[in-house]
Parts: structure tokens; sequence; C-alpha cells
């Protein structure tokens, strides 16, 4: 053969053939299953807008109650005009982030997310009688380590949570993981974002919330700046740099 | 040809119990202690190890004669690490939940020593068919102690197999008082060492 494997042309020869070779076959699977995955995707987050609102799903497929209640629509953030489009669920929300051409930074970062998309997409949820019943939106924010990422449900008087739900963070383990549990994110119902001047007055407290303050949540001891996460992203995206806007003209039944 | 299908059996059988990789030679313990804690996660893990060992040794036993001495080791990694993220790319599409709780061990299985060592001692000197053979023998073996640690663990741990209740623990209203301490993976260094105590004393009576 006249292919000698032990000289430093073969070495390289075959290095080179072997990585190429490899990176097709990695290339080739990813192809494979990115559709799939897309589409996985595109369903966990449907059926995150379903918990955040509450939905009760009756034993239905949770893919055919979204499709019949829920209205998925882009807002542009600073003048609260909505679009809808067949498009609107594959709207890449992560990236509208960090383009620089459709964010831009804050005036004041409380939530620490550096760039902020000029549009976000929002979901409004029917009930069976046609009626809004709640607007999902997201919310997104730096913890401690981590952005922690979520939706929350407002009952149409634009004030009270209906429901919180975090699907994605990367906090500490068995310390901040209390993100996911739904046990706690259920003391956000009821709340209320606002207080009588319209200023978002929601806070984690720490050491309880006392009885019947409708503002306070109670914080998880140990976890400081993982609760301060959720306040101050809650904080920015209820404010005038978030949905107040569109929550405003939703009000207004403008929209 | 009938030596030839005696020494193959020999390839196939000593891994699952005369030279069990995790038990005899202690290898891939550290994989074997994490995802040991129900039956479920071990069987996937199993199947992981068995594709990736044996696709290993078969693409590395076909290639072996390319393979230049002074790379052969990272030429080796490279085709393991490659079938790994294959291995994880399609757990992650096919059984999403279970590939979280796995979590990082999937990814580890490229530092598996079994599959490493496999295809150092095995699969560089000896033919595909054989290669597969073997793989497959290692992957039993391997196979053979998570899945045990496993029963035993999620048995006393959590007082079921396969997620179906066996003993009904005192907390959903049974008999059972749960051991917490199976459920950690120190116990699983109990149980391995206790296998391999057991594998020898009668490795040792055999003589």
């Amino acid at each position: 053969m006249a292919f000698k494997k032990d000289t430093v042309l073969g070495t390289m020869v075959f290095t080179v053939t072997l990585c190429l070779l490899c990176s097709f076959m990695l290339t080739g699977t990813a192809e494979l299953l990115k559709e799939r995955k897309l589409a996985k995707k595109r369903d966990e987050l449907k059926r995150y807008v379903l918990v955040a609102a509450d939905v009760d799903l009756g034993g239905n497929d949770f893919r055919t109650i979204f499709e019949k209640s829920v209205t998925p629509m882009l807002v542009e953030l600073d003048t609260g005009v909505v679009s809808t489009d067949d498009n609107v669920m594959n709207f890449d929300d992560r990236m509208a982030a960090i383009n620089p051409d459709t964010s831009r930074k804050p005036k004041k970062d409380t939530a620490k997310i550096k760039s902020r998309a000029d549009q976000v997409r929002v979901f409004k949820v029917f009930d069976d009688n046609g009626k809004l019943a709640s607007v999902v939106v997201p919310i997104y924010g730096k913890g401690l380590w981590s952005m922690i990422y979520g939706f929350v449900a407002v009952k149409p008087d634009m004030n009270t949570i209906v429901n919180v739900v975090i699907y994605e963070h990367g906090e500490t383990p068995g310390i901040g993981d209390f993100l996911n549990d739904p046990e706690w994110t259920a003391k956000f119902q009821g709340k209320q974002l606002f207080d009588e001047k319209g200023k978002v007055a929601l806070k984690v407290v720490k050491g309880g919330a006392k009885e019947g303050d409708i503002h306070g949540v109670d914080a998880v001891s140990g976890a400081t700046m993982t609760g301060r996460g959720v306040q101050r992203s809650i904080k920015f995206w209820f404010g005038n740099e978030g949905f107040q806007t569109f929550f405003n003209k939703l009000k207004a039944s403008e929209v | 040809m009938s030596t030839n299908t005696a020494a193959t059996r020999e390839i196939l059988v000593s891994p699952i119990f005369t030279n069990n990789p995790v038990a005899m030679q202690v290898l891939g313990v550290c994989s074997a202690l994490a995802v040991s804690n129900s039956l479920q996660t071990a069987l996937v893990m199993t199947i992981a190890v068995t594709f990736v060992l044996v696709f290993s040794n078969m693409i590395i036993s076909m290639i072996r004669r390319l393979i230049p001495n002074s790379v052969r080791i990272i030429a080796q990694m490279t085709v393991i690490a490659t079938l790994v993220i294959i291995v994880d790319m399609v757990l992650q599409d096919v059984a999403y939940e279970l590939s979280r709780q796995l979590s990082v061990f999937v990814g580890l299985i490229i530092t598996n020593c079994i599959i490493m060592g496999r295809a150092e001692a095995f699969a560089m000197k000896n033919p595909p068919h054989l290669a597969i053979v073997d793989a497959l023998g290692n992957a039993m073996g391997y196979g053979v102690i998570l899945l045990g640690v496993a029963f035993v663990r999620e048995l006393l741990g959590s007082g079921t197999l396969f997620g179906h209740e066996i003993l009904k623990t005192v907390e959903n209203g049974g008999w059972y008082l749960a051991n917490e301490m199976f459920k950690l993976p120190p116990s699983a260094f109990f149980l391995i060492g206790l296998m391999i105590w057991t594998i020898n004393v009668i490795q040792r009576k055999r003589g």
C-alpha cells in the first residue's frame, strides 16, 4: 500500500480525514434532528403558556387547547402596537434580543439583561365563551448565576396575576431550583403587580410576606439573589421599558 | 471452525462474569454510581454505552491498519467522542426527560474507561467481527452490574421497579419504610463492593 501511515505526512492526512468524517457525521445528525427539535421547542412553549395561564386541560391534548384558546402576537414594546401573522410561533425571541438591529440597550437595566428586543411575543388566552381570560407575557432577568426565563399571566384588569411559570434557569441546584416548584410559583396567584400609583409593587419578601399582603411573595432563605432576580425581572418587564405601554393600551381596549 | 466459534463464545461470555469490566477491572465505576438509582436510567445508560462501545470498536477495528501509532489514542478518542455526541443528540430527541435525568453522564461516556480500554486493548489488534463480539460482551458485563445495582437501589430506596410499586412505602400508606440511603450515590459503592467480593469468592472456589 502506498499509504505510509507513520510518516509525518501520513499522520497529517489521517487526522484531517478522520476529523472531517467525524464532523460530517455530527453535522448530519444535527441536521436530521433539527426540524423535530424546533417542533419540540414550540410544543414546550405552548405547554408553558398554558400552565402560566392556568388553563384546565381537562384531559385534552395541550396542542388542540392551545390552537383553540390562545392567540400569539408580537408587541412593539415602545409603542404598544400589536401585530399577528402565521409566523409568530417561529419568532426567535432570544435572537431578537441580541441582534443590534432589533434590540436596544435599556435605559434603566434593573433586570440586567443588557439588551432588550424591540418586539416581544405575548399570548392572549380566551375562555370557552371567547372572552379574554388572561394575557401571558414573557419575562427574564439575571439571578445569581444565570438568566431566569419565565411567563407571567395577568388577568384582564392588567394587575392581578393568574400564575407564574419559570421554565429555564441555571441557578444553584438544590438551593435556587425552587423556581421550578409549582408550589412556590403558586404563591404569585392572585397577587397584584401595581400599587395605586401604577408603579410595580410586587416584591419577593425575605422572611415571608405578611398575611394579606397583596404585593408580597415569600422568598426562600439561602437563595436571596435568585428571589431578587425574579423580583427585578418583574419590576423591569412591567415597568415603562417593558409592557407598560402595551398594558395601558389593553386597558383602554385599543388592542 | 469449532475452535473458532469456541473462541468467539469465550470473547462474548468472559466479560459478563469472569472478567467483568466493572467488577474485575474496576473500570467505568463513576457512571455506575451516578445513574444506578433507578432501573430506567440504568437501562438507558446501558443501551447508550452498548451503542457507543459496539460502533467504536467496529470503526476502530476497521481502520486499525490506517491509524498512525503516534496519534492512535487521539484517533480513538475522536471516534468515541463523535459517537457519544450522536447518542446524546438522539437521546434528547427521543427521550428528553430521561436525557435530563442522565444529564452530564451521557457526555461522560467519552471518558468511560471501558470503551477506551476495549478500543486500545482489543479493537486495535483484532478484525471487526471479533471486535463487535467483544464490545457486546463488555457492554453486557457493564449492563449486568449497572442493572443489578439499580435493581437493589430502586427496590430498597423507593420501593419500586421501573417505576411500578412493589413495596408499598409508608408515605403512600403502606408498610415499607424506604431506606433513603439507597437513593444516594454512596450506596452504589457498597453494592458494587459486595458484588466484587461475591464474584471474587466464587472465582477463587472455582480455582
